[in-house]
């Protein structure tokens, strides 16, 4: 069967930071896999957008051993370059739990809130275990949320928002 | 046309003044109002290639590509802010006849040669009645996915008749043929058919026959949801460019009756260039019965496909809209490669 690795790991990249950013909110963080049409926005939104994949790293004989199997197969380091965007608009409030006592206690709006979504999403994509997500089995070598930048707000939308980069790398078996 | 009496025509009365116009220039258009498919969107509520188990926390995660379906679809999701239905109702593609608008200019089109060839495009202003006037139209009105005009909605016009049979008042299955002795009619500049039927029976399918090498081959568009035309009905359906089993709507009275197209060559439009192995030959119109049928404005035309861009709305008056048209094609290129 033909590898679907890079739909597989963006589906899987959206599903871990839904579910890791939800556990620790009260309220809804929305996660789109492209910007939201109007009718279907909804705050706060993280867009994973995908802008770059490629090979990485070649092997001696492009042989690899994947997974559970220690039988080689062609394949190699392949990687994906991800923008990971992120809005809050004005009236948007969660609640978060400041005091560790597992129980939400402060309303965040706008850069308090912003501020601490970019913290906890950088920690929900370290923290992904991919069997979880995955519909096909994946061996994912290396994740970096490098940065976020862009930070700021949009005085005609009156968002804050950021953008972070993001590379996962992979093996690609062929 | 049956008009709800309370509709504002407004101060000029668009409409009015286009039955006027109609006579003396074929400014006024009349076309069909077609809205793409809106598909379902592909969601996850649960983790991994599971879809039950350990629901993903928060709300259905939203890939954002559209899925095939058009099948009603509803699940519950449970979230912090109480349960959360998402829900897709099916909105099939809507193809609405009968639309009048004042164009200007009729044809514009400007040819470019880009990276992917030759493109044509071109612009060009409706003058449109109310909102309030178009939806109080037959099949407008009980359309119910129909509520306004939006950008991206298409806008199909008969930018040239190339076949124009006469109208007929006979019984059961008609034939009509176009090409017959030494004449040899065309059909690759043909891109849709439209016609009028009224009868007491019902309409099963209708067939294009050409030549295709001196081959015998067919389009069939079928009437999978057959339906008794008791009044008058447009039936409005594309002819080249046909996938594997294609299906189009046609409105009824605000129902959508599907189509399905068959046929021992759906591709063939473009390779009848009118020579004497290749060639139009006859429409096949099969009803149930023997009953009297009516055909009338039987046109095999090259469409003009309108995208609207821009609308303003000059409430009770009329609608001033902008469109582009980004599919014109060179006749003579379809002609060639066939």
């Amino acid at each position: 069967m033909a590898k679907d690795y890079l739909n597989v790991i963006e589906r899987a990249l959206m599903m871990g930071i839904s579910d890791k950013i939800n556990d620790a909110v009260t309220g809804e963080v929305y996660v789109f896999g492209q910007f939201p049409e109007t009718e279907e926005l909804k705050f706060p939104a993280i867009v994973v957008q995908q802008v770059a994949s490629g090979f990485e790293e070649k092997y001696f004989g492009e042989d690899i051993t994947f997974g559970s199997t220690s039988a080689a197969a062609s394949g190699e380091v392949y990687g994906m370059a991800f923008l990971v965007h992120l809005f809050v608009d004005r009236e948007t409030v969660l609640k978060i739990d400041t005091t560790g006592n597992s129980t939400p206690d402060t309303d965040y709006k706008q850069r308090r809130l912003l501020n601490w979504l970019m913290l906890n999403i950088a920690n929900s994509v370290m923290e992904i275990n991919w069997s979880d997500y995955e519909e096909e089995e994946l061996e994912i070598l290396e994740r970096h949320l490098s940065q976020w930048r862009d930070i700021g707000f949009l005085p005609a939308s009156q968002w804050n928002g950021a953008t972070a980069e993001f590379e996962i790398y992979f093996l690609n078996k062929r | 046309m049956n008009m709800a009496s309370a509709v504002n025509v407004g101060s000029i009365n668009l409409p009015k003044m286009m039955r006027s116009i109609s006579h003396r220039t074929s400014q006024v258009r009349d076309l069909t109002f077609i809205r793409d498919v809106v598909y379902d969107k592909e969601v996850k509520r649960f983790r991994g290639a599971t879809e039950s188990g350990t629901p993903l926390k928060g709300p259905p995660v939203s890939f954002g590509y559209e899925t095939s379906s058009t099948d009603d679809a509803t699940f519950d999701h449970v979230q912090d802010s109480g349960t959360i239905t998402h829900r897709y109702v099916s909105t099939p593609e809507i193809v609405l006849p009968g639309l009048t608008m004042l164009q200007s200019p009729i044809v514009s089109r400007s040819g470019r040669l880009e990276r992917t060839g030759h493109r044509i495009s071109g612009a060009c202003t409706f003058y449109a009645p109310s909102l309030d006037y178009i939806k109080a139209l037959d099949n407008f009105k009980d359309t119910k996915a129909f509520s306004e005009l939006e950008s991206y909605d298409k806008l199909i016009d008969i930018e040239r008749v190339i076949q124009n049979p006469a109208d007929i008042t006979s019984d059961g299955d008609q034939t009509i043929t176009f090409s017959s002795g030494s004449t040899y009619y065309p059909g690759y500049e043909i891109d849709r058919i439209r016609f009028k039927i009224k009868s007491a029976d019902s309409l099963t399918k209708f067939t294009l026959n050409g030549v295709v090498d001196e081959v015998a081959k067919t389009i069939i568009w079928t009437a999978t949801d057959t339906f008794t035309p008791t009044d008058w009905i447009t039936v409005d359906l594309p002819l080249r460019n046909l996938a594997e089993n294609p299906t189009q709507e046609v409105y009824i009275n605000g129902a959508a009756k599907t189509f399905t197209a068959t046929g021992t060559n759906v591709e063939m439009m473009d390779k009848l260039t009118g020579v004497s192995t290749d060639y139009l030959s006859t429409l096949i119109i099969d009803m149930s019965g023997s009953a009297p049928v009516e055909l009338r404005d039987i046109y095999l035309y090259k469409e003009a496909e309108w995208r609207i861009e821009s609308i303003k709305d000059y409430r009770d008056e009329y609608m001033q809209i902008s469109a582009a048209r980004m599919r014109g094609e060179r006749t003579s290129r379809r002609r060639t490669y066939g």
